[in-house]
């Protein structure tokens, strides 16, 4: 059945209410954050590519 | 609450704006990575490739590939982590960034110019079909079938697309397993076709520009323009994801890695082409038939179709929820059908296959700026910490409603990084480079550092008050 555009508004601002008041409960299980590891893993293969990408830029690497 | 009410948030938690919370996560490691990988390898890669083949030596070709995506995906995948942990998209956290009415803008602009690329997807497939055919002995008229064809492709991709999130995910758990099998079958075949010796001594085709530096950057160009290009798409599959980790790992493995290695893929064969024939060829379909003999134009057409088919499906649904970020109320199989479309006539028109370097620069001018100032915002300015009762206008919240819906900071911030790129680094209509800037960031790179720099400029001016209002209604961090 084909709902009318007042109708969908207010259930999805219902449903997000809801939602965002089981989120401030503080039982709620927010996903798994990063590691330490993940952070230094980003910021390594940023590091290394950008050091291969100056050494072609410098004709090192040609 | 009524069997059709339940279904109808279901659908909108999944295909809509609703935050998605911990138990609705549907998608492993695997599954996110499967999915982003279905969505980034596709023929267009080849044309990447092929591109940047023709201008750099193959150590270059590499490095220019794969380090230029590595950067730029690694740094604009890092808002991922708030996508999984609220559950929400990027162009939810840009309504605090660029306003409601701001985002309902962007977001529609941003998805219209997505499509070009599946535009230039679907053409690659009936140019790709055309050429296999007449392989078989089949000769098919161009004129009536590529267009034929190429909607041909839009449609099956729309009826994935139908099918949401679940028929994505096991659509693409097969066929990126079987694309990532071939495309390193190719890769080798390649490099077997024609000795490796032989790849690596083409000279570098010196037209583009006189000095090896200028043609570096601007085969960069198109490297981060690549890159930029799933910038605001990647940021809405992450909420389906179980934990930061995999949300992340998963989203900038595929677009850092495995899409950069089938432009790689493009460009060795490309390069084999020119070894054995004289000419760059970018249809992967006449390369393999090329190099490796007809038994291989099965193979070559299985790629093509299984991999043009799953970009059409997963990009119709990802672009779709974009514009349903902005425009929530409107229904997603209605944004589905209407972008194909709106995707059938621009496969028709041809006009994006034509222009695709333009095109590419163009859209990562609009993307740059935001990638800068999301990073900026979450990192720096919000500090990882958004209000969700004011990004969903809850009653009584109304921290982001800014200026009758648009964050004139955030948008002036856009506005002045495409001007000062276009006019003072890098033209990308008339490919003209304005400035040495170009060499050190490129065009496109730098629309997003500078976008991302003046976004902190203002957020430590009296601005401040005006971009943060928010932090005293942060109750779910």
């Amino acid at each position: 059945m084909m709902r009318n555009s007042s109708e969908i508004e207010d259930l999805i601002y219902t449903e997000t209410e809801n939602r965002l008041k089981e989120m401030q409960d503080p039982a709620y299980q927010y996903p798994k954050r990063i590691g330490k590891g993940d952070k230094a893993g980003i910021v390594s293969a940023v590091v290394i590519s950008l050091i291969l990408i100056i050494l072609c830029m410098l004709g090192v690497i040609r | 609450m009524a069997k059709h009410e339940a279904d109808y948030i279901k659908q909108e938690t999944v295909t809509g704006a609703v935050p998605m919370l911990s138990r609705d996560r549907q998608y492993s490691f695997l599954d996110l990575f499967l999915t982003t990988s279905g969505f980034a390898i596709a023929t267009w890669c080849y044309t990447q490739g092929a591109y940047v083949a023709q201008y750099l030596s193959f150590k270059q070709m590499l490095i220019n590939i794969f380090c230029f995506n590595i950067v730029w995906i690694s740094i604009e995948c890092i808002p991922v982590l708030f996508a999984v942990r609220y559950g929400i998209d990027l162009w939810i956290w840009l309504r605090s960034v660029l306003g409601i009415k701001g985002v309902a803008i962007f977001a529609t602009v941003i998805s219209m110019a997505n499509f070009g690329w599946y535009a230039v997807d679907s053409q690659l497939f009936a140019s790709s079909m055309i050429n296999l055919f007449a392989g078989l002995g089949i000769p098919l008229n161009a004129v009536v079938w590529k267009p034929v064809l190429g909607v041909f492709c839009v449609i099956l991709g729309t009826l994935i697309a139908l099918g949401g999130p679940s028929v994505i995910k096991w659509t693409n758990r097969f066929l990126v397993t079987a694309l990532l099998f071939v495309g390193i079958v190719v890769v080798v075949l390649c490099f077997t076709a024609v000795p490796f010796s032989e790849i690596n001594a083409v000279q570098a085709d010196t037209s583009l520009y006189s000095t090896a530096l200028g043609r570096f950057m601007l085969s960069a160009e198109g490297n981060v323009a690549f890159a930029f290009s799933w910038s605001t798409q990647a940021l809405v599959m992450p909420r389906l994801a179980k934990t930061e980790r995999s949300g992340y790992w998963a989203t900038s493995v595929a677009y850092g890695v495995v899409a950069p290695f089938f432009v790689f893929a493009g460009g060795v064969m490309a390069l084999a082409m020119f070894v054995r024939c004289g000419y760059y060829e970018s249809d992967p379909t006449t390369m393999l038939a090329t190099l490796c003999g007809p038994g291989f134009a099965l193979l070559s057409l299985l790629m093509v179709a299984f991999a043009n088919i799953g970009t059409q499906g997963t990009g119709s649904y990802v672009n779709c929820m974009i514009i349903k970020s902005g425009l929530p109320k409107i229904s997603y199989r209605l944004l589905v059908i209407l972008a194909m479309f709106y995707v059938s006539a621009l496969t028709v028109w041809g006009w994006v296959m034509e222009n695709f370097g333009k095109f590419i620069s163009m859209a990562a001018y609009i993307q740059g700026p935001i990638i800068g100032m999301t990073v900026v915002d979450y990192l720096i300015v919000k500090k990882r910490k958004l209000s969700l009762k004011s990004v969903y206008f809850i009653k009584g919240h109304d921290s982001y409603r800014f200026t009758n819906g648009y964050n004139i900071v955030g948008l002036a911030c856009l506005a002045i990084s495409f001007v000062v790129t276009t006019l003072f680094v890098y033209n990308p209509v008339t490919a003209t480079i304005q400035s040495n800037v170009f060499f050190i960031t490129t065009g496109s790179g730098f629309t997003a550092v500078f976008g991302g720099f003046l976004y902190w400029l203002a957020s430590i001016s009296p601005l401040r008050k005006y971009m943060l209002r928010d932090r005293d209604d942060l109750d779910i961090v």
